[in-house]
Protein backbone atom coordinates (compact mmCIF):
# COMPACT_ATOMS: atom_id res chain seq x y z
CA UNK A 1 0.00 0.00 0.00
CA UNK A 2 1.32 3.52 -0.95
CA UNK A 3 2.50 5.36 1.87
CA UNK A 4 1.10 9.55 2.25
CA UNK A 5 3.83 11.20 1.79
CA UNK A 6 3.93 15.10 2.24
CA UNK A 7 3.31 15.89 -1.46
CA UNK A 8 0.07 13.74 -1.07
CA UNK A 9 -1.04 16.22 1.10
CA UNK A 10 -0.53 19.01 -0.37
CA UNK A 11 -1.92 17.58 -3.60
CA UNK A 12 -5.14 16.66 -1.27
CA UNK A 13 -5.24 19.95 -0.03
CA UNK A 14 -4.39 22.11 -3.35
CA UNK A 15 -7.59 19.89 -4.89
CA UNK A 16 -10.34 21.08 -1.88
CA UNK A 17 -9.50 23.90 -2.46
CA UNK A 18 -9.95 23.54 -5.98
CA UNK A 19 -13.14 22.64 -5.63
CA UNK A 20 -14.30 25.14 -3.02
CA UNK A 21 -12.90 27.84 -6.02
CA UNK A 22 -15.07 25.77 -8.53
CA UNK A 23 -18.18 25.71 -6.45
CA UNK A 24 -17.87 29.71 -5.62
CA UNK A 25 -17.36 30.49 -9.07
CA UNK A 26 -20.62 29.68 -9.93
CA UNK A 27 -21.99 31.37 -7.05
CA UNK A 28 -20.12 34.61 -7.28
CA UNK A 29 -22.61 36.11 -9.74
CA UNK A 30 -25.12 36.05 -7.29
CA UNK A 31 -23.35 36.59 -4.59
CA UNK A 32 -20.30 38.83 -5.34
CA UNK A 33 -19.36 38.76 -1.44
CA UNK A 34 -18.31 35.20 -1.90
CA UNK A 35 -15.08 36.53 -4.10
CA UNK A 36 -13.15 36.72 -0.85
CA UNK A 37 -13.46 33.32 -0.31
CA UNK A 38 -12.47 32.43 -3.32
CA UNK A 39 -9.66 34.86 -3.81
CA UNK A 40 -8.47 32.76 -0.29
CA UNK A 41 -9.06 28.91 -2.09
CA UNK A 42 -7.19 30.30 -5.50
CA UNK A 43 -4.82 31.28 -3.02
CA UNK A 44 -4.27 28.02 -0.42
CA UNK A 45 -4.03 25.97 -3.92
CA UNK A 46 -1.32 28.21 -5.26
CA UNK A 47 0.36 28.15 -2.63
CA UNK A 48 -0.38 24.20 -2.33
CA UNK A 49 0.76 23.39 -5.38
CA UNK A 50 3.97 25.81 -5.39
CA UNK A 51 4.87 23.51 -2.14
CA UNK A 52 4.70 20.19 -4.69
CA UNK A 53 6.84 21.80 -6.98
CA UNK A 54 9.37 23.14 -4.53
CA UNK A 55 9.14 19.26 -3.24
CA UNK A 56 9.89 18.13 -6.53
CA UNK A 57 12.81 20.44 -7.36
CA UNK A 58 14.55 20.35 -4.06
CA UNK A 59 13.37 17.42 -2.54
CA UNK A 60 15.19 14.56 -1.44
CA UNK A 61 14.63 12.42 -4.87
CA UNK A 62 15.15 15.12 -7.35
CA UNK A 63 13.22 14.09 -10.24
CA UNK A 64 14.53 14.49 -14.15
CA UNK A 65 13.03 14.24 -17.24
CA UNK A 66 12.16 10.73 -18.20
CA UNK A 67 13.08 10.54 -22.01
CA UNK A 68 14.01 6.91 -22.19
CA UNK A 69 12.47 3.56 -20.46
CA UNK A 70 8.84 4.72 -22.10
CA UNK A 71 7.56 1.24 -21.32
CA UNK A 72 7.75 1.76 -18.18
CA UNK A 73 5.03 2.74 -16.08
CA UNK A 74 5.18 4.64 -12.89
CA UNK A 75 8.39 6.79 -14.86
CA UNK A 76 5.46 7.52 -17.70
CA UNK A 77 2.86 8.80 -14.71
CA UNK A 78 5.87 10.53 -12.32
CA UNK A 79 7.08 12.53 -15.69
CA UNK A 80 3.21 13.19 -16.82
CA UNK A 81 2.68 14.12 -13.08
CA UNK A 82 5.42 16.58 -13.09
CA UNK A 83 4.50 18.54 -16.50
CA UNK A 84 0.81 18.79 -15.71
CA UNK A 85 1.23 19.99 -12.28
CA UNK A 86 2.38 23.51 -14.05
CA UNK A 87 -1.54 23.50 -15.29
CA UNK A 88 -3.28 24.35 -12.13
CA UNK A 89 -0.59 26.51 -10.53
CA UNK A 90 -0.43 28.62 -13.76
CA UNK A 91 -4.29 28.56 -13.77
CA UNK A 92 -4.28 29.54 -10.04
CA UNK A 93 -1.86 32.48 -10.53
CA UNK A 94 -3.79 33.64 -13.31
CA UNK A 95 -6.98 33.31 -11.08
CA UNK A 96 -5.37 35.27 -8.37
CA UNK A 97 -4.25 38.11 -10.78
CA UNK A 98 -7.84 38.57 -11.89
CA UNK A 99 -9.35 38.18 -8.45
CA UNK A 100 -6.54 40.87 -6.78
CA UNK A 101 -8.12 43.59 -9.65
CA UNK A 102 -11.88 42.75 -9.82
CA UNK A 103 -12.59 41.38 -6.20
CA UNK A 104 -16.29 42.10 -5.74
CA UNK A 105 -16.68 43.72 -9.15
CA UNK A 106 -16.18 40.52 -10.76
CA UNK A 107 -20.31 40.01 -11.22
CA UNK A 108 -20.44 42.86 -13.18
CA UNK A 109 -21.66 42.34 -16.64
CA UNK A 110 -18.74 43.13 -18.54
CA UNK A 111 -16.95 40.82 -16.50
CA UNK A 112 -18.78 37.91 -18.12
CA UNK A 113 -15.81 36.78 -19.67
CA UNK A 114 -13.30 37.08 -16.70
CA UNK A 115 -16.28 35.14 -14.33
CA UNK A 116 -15.95 32.35 -17.26
CA UNK A 117 -12.06 32.13 -16.90
CA UNK A 118 -12.02 31.82 -12.82
CA UNK A 119 -14.78 28.99 -13.91
CA UNK A 120 -12.09 27.31 -16.59
CA UNK A 121 -9.60 27.87 -13.95
CA UNK A 122 -11.14 26.24 -11.51
CA UNK A 123 -12.48 23.21 -13.22
CA UNK A 124 -9.47 22.27 -15.36
CA UNK A 125 -7.01 23.22 -12.24
CA UNK A 126 -9.12 20.59 -9.99
CA UNK A 127 -9.46 17.67 -13.39
CA UNK A 128 -5.49 18.68 -13.15
CA UNK A 129 -5.31 18.02 -9.58
CA UNK A 130 -6.85 14.79 -9.37
CA UNK A 131 -5.42 13.11 -12.37
CA UNK A 132 -1.81 14.43 -10.97
CA UNK A 133 -3.04 13.01 -7.37
CA UNK A 134 -3.57 9.80 -9.36
CA UNK A 135 -0.85 9.54 -10.78
CA UNK A 136 1.49 10.21 -7.74
CA UNK A 137 0.23 6.97 -6.16
CA UNK A 138 0.68 4.71 -9.09
CA UNK B 1 -8.03 60.01 -4.13
CA UNK B 2 -7.39 56.39 -2.22
CA UNK B 3 -11.18 56.00 -2.78
CA UNK B 4 -11.14 56.80 -6.66
CA UNK B 5 -7.69 54.78 -6.68
CA UNK B 6 -10.01 51.55 -4.91
CA UNK B 7 -12.93 51.83 -7.52
CA UNK B 8 -10.98 51.64 -10.11
CA UNK B 9 -10.15 48.20 -12.31
CA UNK B 10 -6.99 48.03 -13.94
CA UNK B 11 -8.12 45.33 -16.38
CA UNK B 12 -4.83 45.23 -18.18
CA UNK B 13 -3.70 43.27 -15.14
CA UNK B 14 -6.62 40.81 -15.96
CA UNK B 15 -5.90 40.35 -19.48
CA UNK B 16 -2.34 40.05 -19.19
CA UNK B 17 -2.30 37.57 -16.22
CA UNK B 18 -4.90 35.33 -18.85
CA UNK B 19 -2.56 35.99 -22.05
CA UNK B 20 0.61 35.12 -19.57
CA UNK B 21 -0.85 31.86 -18.29
CA UNK B 22 -1.95 30.96 -21.89
CA UNK B 23 1.82 31.44 -23.76
CA UNK B 24 2.93 29.54 -20.82
CA UNK B 25 1.21 27.25 -21.24
CA UNK B 26 2.65 26.33 -24.62
CA UNK B 27 5.94 27.05 -23.47
CA UNK B 28 5.90 23.87 -21.39
CA UNK B 29 4.75 21.97 -23.83
CA UNK B 30 7.34 22.79 -26.72
CA UNK B 31 10.08 22.76 -24.35
CA UNK B 32 9.37 19.40 -23.28
CA UNK B 33 8.81 18.43 -26.57
CA UNK B 34 12.25 19.29 -27.63
CA UNK B 35 14.04 18.01 -24.28
CA UNK B 36 11.75 14.47 -25.15
CA UNK B 37 13.25 14.91 -28.95
CA UNK B 38 16.65 15.81 -28.15
CA UNK B 39 16.93 12.85 -25.95
CA UNK B 40 18.25 15.40 -23.01
CA UNK B 41 17.82 14.01 -19.38
CA UNK B 42 17.43 17.40 -17.66
CA UNK B 43 16.08 18.40 -14.26
CA UNK B 44 12.68 19.91 -14.17
CA UNK B 45 14.02 23.40 -12.99
CA UNK B 46 14.79 24.75 -16.36
CA UNK B 47 11.71 23.65 -17.53
CA UNK B 48 10.16 25.05 -14.59
CA UNK B 49 11.79 28.51 -14.77
CA UNK B 50 11.32 28.76 -18.43
CA UNK B 51 7.82 28.72 -17.65
CA UNK B 52 7.94 31.03 -15.01
CA UNK B 53 10.13 33.82 -17.15
CA UNK B 54 7.88 32.99 -20.01
CA UNK B 55 4.94 34.11 -18.19
CA UNK B 56 6.37 37.15 -16.37
CA UNK B 57 7.58 38.31 -20.05
CA UNK B 58 4.42 38.09 -21.83
CA UNK B 59 2.79 39.37 -18.53
CA UNK B 60 5.00 42.75 -18.54
CA UNK B 61 4.70 43.30 -22.46
CA UNK B 62 0.61 42.20 -22.70
CA UNK B 63 0.01 45.26 -19.52
CA UNK B 64 2.35 48.04 -21.45
CA UNK B 65 0.80 47.58 -24.50
CA UNK B 66 -2.82 47.28 -23.08
CA UNK B 67 -1.94 49.98 -20.55
CA UNK B 68 -4.40 53.30 -21.37
CA UNK B 69 -5.97 51.16 -24.11
CA UNK B 70 -9.80 50.10 -23.89
CA UNK B 71 -9.27 46.05 -23.90
CA UNK B 72 -13.02 45.46 -23.83
CA UNK B 73 -12.68 43.73 -27.75
CA UNK B 74 -9.80 41.39 -26.00
CA UNK B 75 -11.30 39.81 -22.92
CA UNK B 76 -12.94 37.38 -25.49
CA UNK B 77 -10.22 36.35 -27.80
CA UNK B 78 -7.81 36.39 -24.54
CA UNK B 79 -10.13 34.00 -23.29
CA UNK B 80 -10.03 31.75 -26.22
CA UNK B 81 -6.49 31.46 -26.05
CA UNK B 82 -6.38 30.44 -22.78
CA UNK B 83 -9.54 27.86 -23.84
CA UNK B 84 -7.16 26.45 -26.54
CA UNK B 85 -3.40 26.62 -24.61
CA UNK B 86 -5.03 24.71 -22.16
CA UNK B 87 -6.34 22.36 -24.40
CA UNK B 88 -3.49 22.07 -26.61
CA UNK B 89 -1.33 21.36 -23.08
CA UNK B 90 -3.32 18.55 -22.08
CA UNK B 91 -2.93 17.07 -25.55
CA UNK B 92 0.61 17.41 -25.99
CA UNK B 93 1.74 16.35 -22.55
CA UNK B 94 0.21 13.30 -22.81
CA UNK B 95 3.55 10.88 -23.41
CA UNK B 96 1.61 8.55 -25.90
CA UNK B 97 1.32 12.04 -28.22
CA UNK B 98 5.19 13.62 -27.29
CA UNK B 99 6.64 10.01 -27.79
CA UNK B 100 4.75 9.22 -30.92
CA UNK B 101 7.38 8.30 -33.59
CA UNK B 102 6.77 6.17 -36.90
Amino acid sequence: MHSINFTTVLLVVSAASLTVAATLSLLVRRRPAVSTAMFAAFGLAFAALAGVMIVDVAGPDRVTVVTESMHVLSLLAATHRRLLVILPLVASCASLCVLSVYRERIAEKHARDYRNAISFCAGIGLIATIVVLIESVI
Amino acid sequence: MFHWFKSRIHEPIAIASIAGAAASLHAAWIVNLLFFRQARTDTLVSLYLFVACVYAIIFAFTFVWCRGRDCSDLRGRVLHAFYVAALIFLAMTFPLVYGFAI
